[in-house]
């Protein structure tokens, strides 16, 4: 039985195939597209996933859509017309959204698969999220958290099990408030939230947090103050002025905070102070809301998702402040998970004890390009070398996994940097070993070096760790260890004592977002061989682009930026 | 000739004087490179022949460096964050030729090449102008090995360049209509409401 969830038309489209109960490909189309958060129809993906699985048309049972296309246009339009209606700008980009695109979602599966409507079904936004976690979790009795910027109508969904228990409406949305303070703060709002949350570390508690006027948790209720910040209306540009009513200008792209990860001090910026003050009220209210409305206190496994779970900071805060002992989020807790969520949703839970598996994603298809790596010549190399980036030619070698290991983990210790492209890309939005950039985690200098060469990305933002089990419980300063300590979905504390083995990949306020690597993998033969049996791992791509899909945009990649060894499959090409 | 050259002039006016089509400009400029970085990548494949292979993997690395340096320009020189809106991705040739794809893409290449070096020509943006020069440079390295492109391919080409002008039409039409619209049920929709409300 083949069971097809497709989810597009607001961030991050996505597709996911169920074969016989297991969870074969699921992906987001960004990786193909190479356009970051692509919204639009999965072609791409769903192409490569048919094929690469040979499955036509004809093989798939249902289609499931990852969200209720109409329910969600009349509460738009019931919206626009009770909040929004003088509005010429938002009638046109509502019908034009609606009326020109997404109302016809279903439609548009059928005349893309060539399948007849009866075959597609759809579920709700929120539903979709819900059971993406709670099926895969192997948990027997849980909560499950939804917190989203906004679903169908609603921002917040708690369930006990599969019963809804609690909604808050979108015009109490969090998630939303803390997009609007990422785009004040200069970010890209629904992208880079995660920098907001890194640069809170940063800051100092304001004598007078602006968030507190403006968000109340009454009664076990989440409220945002209508006259501050009037969330009734979808008018997001009457938002952004409302938000910069509250707390001043805001911050252009291109100006300066002059704040590392890297250094014992740094000066205070106002901008960090507003991203703590941000960060504080989000994490107490999620805190209170859960504290107030999981009353089974017997219960003591939660479930995740939506893209408020990527904030790792929360998560930690979650297990710090509330009675839940195992939290779990599933590989892809943001929109690109309705598509799993959605097949999951037809084909029932995952058998109880299966681990979670991240490694869903395209393939390496390293034979694209393989005769491409073995024929470069020094005079084709000249044209991909720069100032930063000298190297004259590749020695490339084939090793068995053990030998493969050892030689790469010395490599490692010796300070090189280390590209891999190995078996199934992730699903999700972290990097876990199958396309990854690896280095020591205990240089500063090899730290910064791909933050200005390779990621380019600001010195505020940490990297993460990836480690052993053994090695997790020596070093992390926490009592229990569950399941989002396998994917960096929780940010956890280092002992002082081994400060000086991590700190390229430490934040300012001494936590990391870990990786325990799954053993008997290639990834943890790697980690396990290195001196101190940590690196630092961050994910294979530039900024403003995807993580890698397949060996060509590793391979280009690598020779684009001084990335030292890249290992493509069983191949290892090392820059010479 | 000259109505392209007043085109150029007009455009390196707005792009002086008007923040907003600068930013317009370099946004869609990325774009173009970018998509042409996704054109080739996408097309390399495992019956590509070899030299071609080469060819069109050093191609498509220099497109997304230009890519990237409009990006940062637009980066520097805009007020707001970056906004990631999916303009979504049709491949451009669909057949088995890799020979006839990068034909295609030589006249697509030779097309920007034409309007870069117009623009870099008439700007005064200082910005632009280095940017310009460092892709003008590439471009005018890579046309040496051009082969001769055929007539078919450049109809292909034309074909394809303006099969988007219909969709723009299109909603040019519809935001006209819309407008007309809105503006015709704001009366009555308005009058209803407070009717609606005056009754309870």
């Amino acid at each position: 039985m083949i069971i097809l969830g497709i989810c597009f038309g607001y961030h991050d489209s996505s597709v996911c195939i169920i074969k016989d109960g297991e969870i074969i490909f699921s992906s987001e189309e960004e990786r193909f597209t190479y356009l970051k958060h692509d919204s639009s129809f999965p072609l791409f993906s769903l192409q490569y996933g048919l094929k690469k699985y040979g499955i036509n048309s004809n093989d798939i049972d249902h289609v499931i859509f990852g969200e209720n296309p109409y329910q969600k246009f009349l509460s738009r339009i019931d919206t626009f017309i009770h909040h929004d209606f003088t509005s010429l700008t938002n009638f046109i980009s509502l019908t034009k959204k609606w009326l020109g695109n997404n109302l016809w979602s279903v439609k548009k599966i059928s005349d893309h698969l060539n399948i007849s409507l009866d075959k597609i079904s759809y579920i709700d936004h929120h539903e979709a999220h819900h059971i993406s976690a709670l099926y895969q979790s192997n948990f027997k009795n849980s909560y499950s958290l939804v917190l989203d910027s906004i679903g169908q109508n609603e921002s917040i969904s708690l369930y006990l099990n599969n019963t809804l228990i609690k909604t808050v409406p979108f015009n109490n949305s969090l998630c939303y408030l803390y997009s609007l303070v990422t785009n004040w703060l200069g970010f890209s709002p629904n992208s880079s939230e995660c920098t907001t949350m890194a640069l809170s570390s940063f800051g100092k508690e304001m004598t007078y947090n602006p968030f507190e006027a403006l968000v109340h948790f009454i009664d076990g209720e989440i409220v945002i103050n209508k006259e501050l910040l009037n969330l009734n209306s979808m008018n997001s540009k009457l938002h952004i002025k409302q938000i910069e009513k509250i707390l001043g200008t805001p911050r252009t792209p291109q100006e300066n905070l002059d704040l590392s990860c890297f250094r014992s001090s740094n000066p205070q910026s106002h901008y960090a102070d507003i991203a703590l003050a941000m960060q504080d009220v989000f994490e107490d209210t999620i805190i209170s809301f859960l504290n107030y409305h999981c009353e089974d206190k017997e219960i003591t496994n939660l479930c995740i998702s939506g893209g408020g779970a990527h904030n790792c900071k929360l998560i930690r805060k979650i297990n710090e402040n509330t009675h839940f002992a195992n939290i779990f989020i599933p590989q892809a807790p943001g929109d690109a998970g309705l598509a799993l969520g959605a097949a999951l949703s037809k084909c029932g839970r995952i058998k109880l004890n299966t681990p979670l598996n991240f490694n869903l994603g395209s393939h390496v298809d390293l034979e694209e390009i393989k005769d491409l790596i073995l024929n470069l010549s020094e005079n084709d190399l000249k044209n991909y070398t720069s100032d930063h980036n000298k190297f004259s030619n590749l020695e490339i070698l084939k090793l068995d996994q053990v030998e493969h290991s050892r030689f790469i983990a010395n490599k490692i210790d010796e300070g090189k940097i280390i590209a891999i492209a190995q078996g199934q890309a992730e699903f999700g939005p972290r990097a876990l070993g199958a396309r990854s950039i690896i280095c020591r985690s205990d240089s500063t200098e090899i730290a910064t070096k791909i933050s200005k060469t390779i990621k380019k990305r600001a010195s505020y933002r940490p990297y993460a760790l990836s480690t052993t089990l053994d090695k997790a419980k020596e070093i992390f300063d926490c009592e229990h260890i569950d399941t989002t300590f396998y994917g960096m979905q929780t940010d956890v504390k280092i002992h002082d004592n081994f400060k000086n083995e991590v700190i390229g990949a430490i934040h300012i306020d001494q936590t990391t977002r870990p990786q325990i690597a799954t053993p008997d993998t290639f990834f943890h033969d790697i980690i396990s061989n290195t001196k101190n049996k940590i690196v630092l791992n961050t994910s294979l791509n530039e900024s403003g682009y995807p993580l890698c899909k397949s060996a060509k945009e590793a391979f280009l990649l690598f020779l684009k930026t001084p990335i030292d060894m890249i290992i493509l499959e069983n191949l290892l090409v090392i820059k010479k | 000739m000259s109505l392209l050259k007043i085109k150029y002039i007009l455009s390196s006016y707005l792009i002086e004087n008007s923040h907003s089509f600068l930013l317009s400009f370099l946004k869609r400029f990325h774009y173009i490179e970018d998509d042409s970085h996704w054109q080739i990548m996408t097309a390399i494949n495992l019956d590509t022949p070899l030299e071609l292979k080469k060819k069109l993997f050093l191609q498509a690395y220099e497109e997304r460096e230009h890519a990237t340096i409009f990006k940062t320009i637009l980066t520097k020189s805009s007020q707001t964050p970056f906004l990631y809106e999916s303009s979504s991705r049709s491949i451009y040739y669909k057949g088995n030729d890799p020979y006839r794809f990068s034909r295609l893409c030589q006249i697509g290449e030779g097309d920007a090449l034409t309007k870069f070096i117009n623009i870099y020509k008439f700007t005064k943006n200082l910005d632009l102008k280095k940017g310009l020069h460092q892709i003008i440079k590439d471009e005018v390295e890579h046309s040496k090995d051009h082969e001769n492109s055929l007539f078919r391919d450049k109809l292909y080409w034309f074909r394809y360049k303006y099969a988007t002008l219909g969709n723009k039409v299109a909603s040019q039409i519809s935001f006209v209509l819309l407008t007309f619209v809105y503006f015709l049920l704001l009366p009555y929709t308005s009058i209803l409401y407070f009717l609606n409300k005056a009754k309870k």
